[in-house]
């Protein structure tokens, strides 16, 4: 049984969800709610590890028979309690909770677990552009400083710093280019046209523009242990250079939640898996 | 060159400051709460490029060796209460978060990075880690079903209780009394294991470096001890040469150079491993015992890498 973690309204694991009933895989959805509404067993004794949950609507899963886990949530949302501090405390604590478990399975996690989030790497895009220029992968430049007068970049787009230096994409406040930055922190970014936006599913990779990228998005996939990852891309005059990563992406081309099916269920190689 | 990031006048940071003048090595404090009028250039994508401008002196970050990171969330600061000038608060903010993102992908040395600390988030996930490392563990258990716990504590003998996640709580003992709070268990799955018993060491990964202290308390959490008005007594000691090798593997393996090992030596002599402090408050163990701990973590920031 394929297991999938996702809220209700997921386009990608309504994908899977799909392609596995054409495939006849059997699949269980569980949302957050019912991960909070589930009793759970969960123990280590030396290398053995088991997990037993049983679902408010009474379904008892030993999850050592999951044939593979679709895994969309990187955080849980707050526990409905009403201290604020009691909230923030359960949350932590069911987090930890799923963290473990999602460590512990046998057959395939995607994305697995990296702590602090429960699917794949948490980094923001600074980050994301430290693995692509450590795998040889031509990024956009891109310059942080925290003032914007030390260190200007002429001709460069302004981006609010807390779009680019913040894991979980925090929102940024608004930033109008006819305001002048001052000595305001700043992130300067090489403009850029827009590029396609690639989708790589194990070895498989959908949307590049060239064998070049085909392989550059396997290798960021495998540095960052990230059997499913978005790469953004933006043109440099008749070349093209990473803009963006995304490992929970919205959205994926329908041909991506077949390769992803075949990954979970051990019909298509993982990174690092000679195609 | 080394920097010491944090708060001065906060033990860790104070006694390594202390350490690095005392062996005269080269090095600059930065002081977390002057965060907004500290400055930092950085290129993404080339990390060596960039600068940090601290009291005015500059410092191109290719020249640094190595970093302590002993922060707290930049939040919490004085410095970013309400009443802060919002231009004050957002440079804080920004120094931070850039600072952060460097040293996360720094060549040089970092105590600690902020992305391994994480595995400290998940105390059952931790144990995984551990015991691949070599490490017995507590037997375990994640549940919020009382019947559950009960079986276990059937099948295992005595039982403490305690925090899933890296949010700080007191070892507590499944009594009486709180055998009778089981029925609110339902609500949030806590994390039970056996009790052991024997002695608790204490030991600091420094690098290469191995320093243990050993623990005399009748407390069932002896962090706890002088609250409680009980016994606690610290003592440097070693350990056997396995059990280093295993600590220095463990350190390595979750990518936390420095970083505190809570080990219980059992009166069999076997070695159990409760859990792996990220961010150690070392001072405490340093103070009580004279072990060279902060010696140890600037001379491993300021050595070649």
């Amino acid at each position: 049984m394929l297991l999938v973690l996702a809220d209700a309204s997921d386009d990608v694991a309504t994908g899977v969800a799909r392609a596995a009933t054409g495939a006849a895989v059997p699949w269980l959805w569980l949302t957050p709610a019912d991960l909070s509404a589930a009793r759970w067993a969960h123990s280590l004794l030396g290398s053995s590890v088991a997990t037993r949950v049983v679902t408010a609507d009474g379904r008892e899963l030993d999850l050592a028979d999951a044939t593979g886990v679709l895994n969309r949530l990187s955080w849980l949302p707050p526990v409905a309690l009403s201290r604020p501090e009691d909230r923030q405390y359960a949350m932590a604590e069911q987090h930890a909770l799923l963290t473990s478990v999602l460590a512990s399975l046998p057959r395939p996690v995607v994305n697995p677990v990296r702590p602090p989030s429960l699917a794949g790497p948490m980094l923001d895009l600074a980050g994301w552009m430290a693995i692509a220029t450590r795998c040889g992968i031509p990024t956009g430049g891109m310059r942080a400083t925290t003032n914007g007068r030390r260190w200007t970049a002429p001709g460069w787009q302004r981006l609010p710093w807390q779009s680019v230096m913040n894991p979980a994409h925090g929102a940024a406040p608004p930033s109008h280019p006819s305001v002048p930055t001052g000595s305001r922190p700043v992130v300067w970014a090489e403009p850029l046209d827009p590029g396609p936006v690639i989708t790589a599913v194990g070895t498989r990779v959908f949307g590049a523009p060239d064998p070049a990228w085909q392989g550059h998005a396997r290798r960021l996939a495998a540095a960052a242990g990230c059997p499913l990852l978005q790469v953004t891309l933006g043109a440099r005059g008749p070349s093209w250079v990473l803009v963006g990563v995304e490992p929970t992406p919205p959205v994926a081309p329908p041909a991506a939640a077949h390769a992803l099916l075949g990954l979970l269920t051990g019909t298509s190689p993982a990174p690092g898996t000679p195609a | 060159m080394i920097v010491l990031w944090g708060i001065p006048s906060e033990p860790p940071l104070r006694l390594a400051i202390e350490s690095a003048r005392r062996a005269g090595l080269e090095h600059v404090v930065v002081n977390q709460r002057d965060a907004a009028h500290h400055d930092l250039d950085v290129d993404l994508t080339r990390r060596t490029h960039g600068t940090l401008v601290v009291d005015g002196v500059e410092i191109p970050l290719g020249d640094i060796d190595g970093i302590y990171v002993r922060i707290m969330e930049p939040d919490r600061l004085p410095e970013h209460r309400p009443g802060t000038p919002a231009h004050r608060i957002e440079r804080s903010a920004a120094f931070h978060a850039m600072l952060l993102d460097w040293v996360e992908v720094a060549p040089c040395r970092v105590a600690n990075r902020t992305a391994p600390m994480a595995s400290n988030g998940s105390k059952p996930y931790q144990a995984q880690q551990i015991h691949r490392a070599g490490f017995q563990t507590p037997l375990t258990l994640v549940t919020n079903d009382p019947a559950e716990v009960l079986q276990f504590e059937a099948r295992h003998g005595p039982l403490v209780y305690k925090s899933t996640s890296s949010i700080r709580s007191i070892v507590s003992p499944l009594d009486d009394r709180s055998r009778q709070r089981l029925d609110r268990l339902p609500a949030l799955p806590t994390q039970f294991q056996r009790r052991e018993t024997g002695t608790d060491i204490r030991v600091h990964v420094v690098g290469p470096h191995v320093l243990a202290a050993r623990v005399a308390s009748s407390a069932l959490d002896y962090r706890y001890a002088g609250r409680d008005g009980l016994d606690l007594h610290l003592e440097p000691t070693q350990v056997p040469d396995d059990v280093a090798d295993r600590c220095r593997n463990l350190s390595a393996a979750l990518d936390l150079p420095f970083c505190g090992i809570d080990l219980c030596q059992r009166s069999d002599g076997s070695w159990l491993c409760y859990e792996v402090n990220p961010s150690p408050g070392y001072s405490w163990y340093q103070e009580a015992t004279g072990l060279p701990i902060s010696d140890a973590l600037v001379a491993w920031l300021s050595s070649e890498k």
